[in-house]
């Protein structure tokens, strides 16, 4: 958990292995998470779209922390920032889709187009991050 | 040496934060607030109905040990990681004794706020009118919590 704060993910050993299959981890959850965002089927009442974003927030929040963790320590300075902010702006934007769609149902068609793309997103990151841990 | 991870860290603590923010509304908006309501949440309409028979009848069925830990087993690994990364976070960033306290109390307001439903099913309906005030302390500290990182990642 020290590389959280400290970054230390290039000693051999455990820890590239763990963050490895972290990332492996992360790649299906995305996968599934997917396959749910294109046969997204819009909340209709604002307790169904709170409960959507109540799980978004906890499980898009610590995944995007891991990856921008990693991130620091093997992507550009010029890049982490707006690499970590993608990470952490997307879940704001699905949320505020998902609220939006309980009113304006006419963006609700928005909401699974960008909940699939957000997947893709997060999985194409995890796969650069896990990749640059081993092709330095 | 935290000045890379500010974004990541900060960004975190608000989402933590959210997570309990909106958890406290689905809480309120699915249970309810007043002690009867949270009464007829976990014991039923009919045993609602027995205590006092003018209420409207919500036609909503007893929670039963099953239903509870569908809900709480979810929960429980949830709130594991999500106490073990903030904490882990808070005791790195601000390692004084007072950081070890709001650990145990955080702790202590989570295994309460677990058992309580349990308790309720067991009979003990004094529970029914702490709950609610008990899901906003846990929730609290929850939040307490992000917004103490979330200031001293960005203001240290």
């Amino acid at each position: 958990m020290k590389f959280l704060l400290t970054g230390e993910i290039q000693r051999p050993g455990g820890l590239r292995l763990l963050i490895s299959l972290a990332g492996f981890v992360f790649l299906i959850f995305e996968a599934m998470t997917f396959i749910l965002g294109w046969n997204h089927s819009s909340p209709e009442t604002l307790t169904l779209a709170l409960e959507e974003i109540h799980i978004q927030f906890y499980l898009r929040g610590i995944e995007a922390l891991f990856l921008s963790s990693i991130a620091v320590t093997l992507i550009d300075k010029s890049w982490r920032n707006v690499f970590s902010a993608a990470l952490f702006l997307i879940p704001v934007v699905h949320a505020g889709l998902v609220i939006g769609c309980v009113w304006f149902p006419m963006i609700c068609n928005a909401v699974g187009i960008f909940s699939g793309m957000a997947s893709l997103l997060f999985a194409v990151a995890a796969v650069v991050l896990v990749g640059k841990l081993y092709v330095r | 040496m935290y000045a890379d991870f500010r974004i990541p860290l900060a960004a975190f603590s608000i989402f933590a934060g959210l997570v309990f923010v909106t958890g406290v509304i689905l809480y309120a908006g699915k249970a309810g607030i007043s002690t009867d309501e949270n009464y007829e949440y976990y014991m039923g309409s009919e045993a609602a109905r027995r205590q006092q028979p003018d209420r409207v009848d919500r036609f909503l069925a007893a929670k039963t040990t099953a239903g509870i830990l569908k809900t709480q087993t979810p929960h429980s690994i949830g709130f594991a990681i999500l106490f073990f990364i903030l904490f882990h976070l808070l005791r790195s960033l601000h390692p004084a004794k007072s950081t070890g306290w709001f650990g145990l109390l955080f702790l202590l307001a989570l295994l309460v706020d677990f058992a309580m439903p349990f308790c309720m099913l067991s009979g003990w309906s004094l529970f029914a009118a702490l709950r609610f005030p008990f899901v906003c302390f846990f929730a609290a500290c929850g939040i307490g919590g992000s917004a103490f990182l979330c200031v001293k990642v960005c203001w240290s």
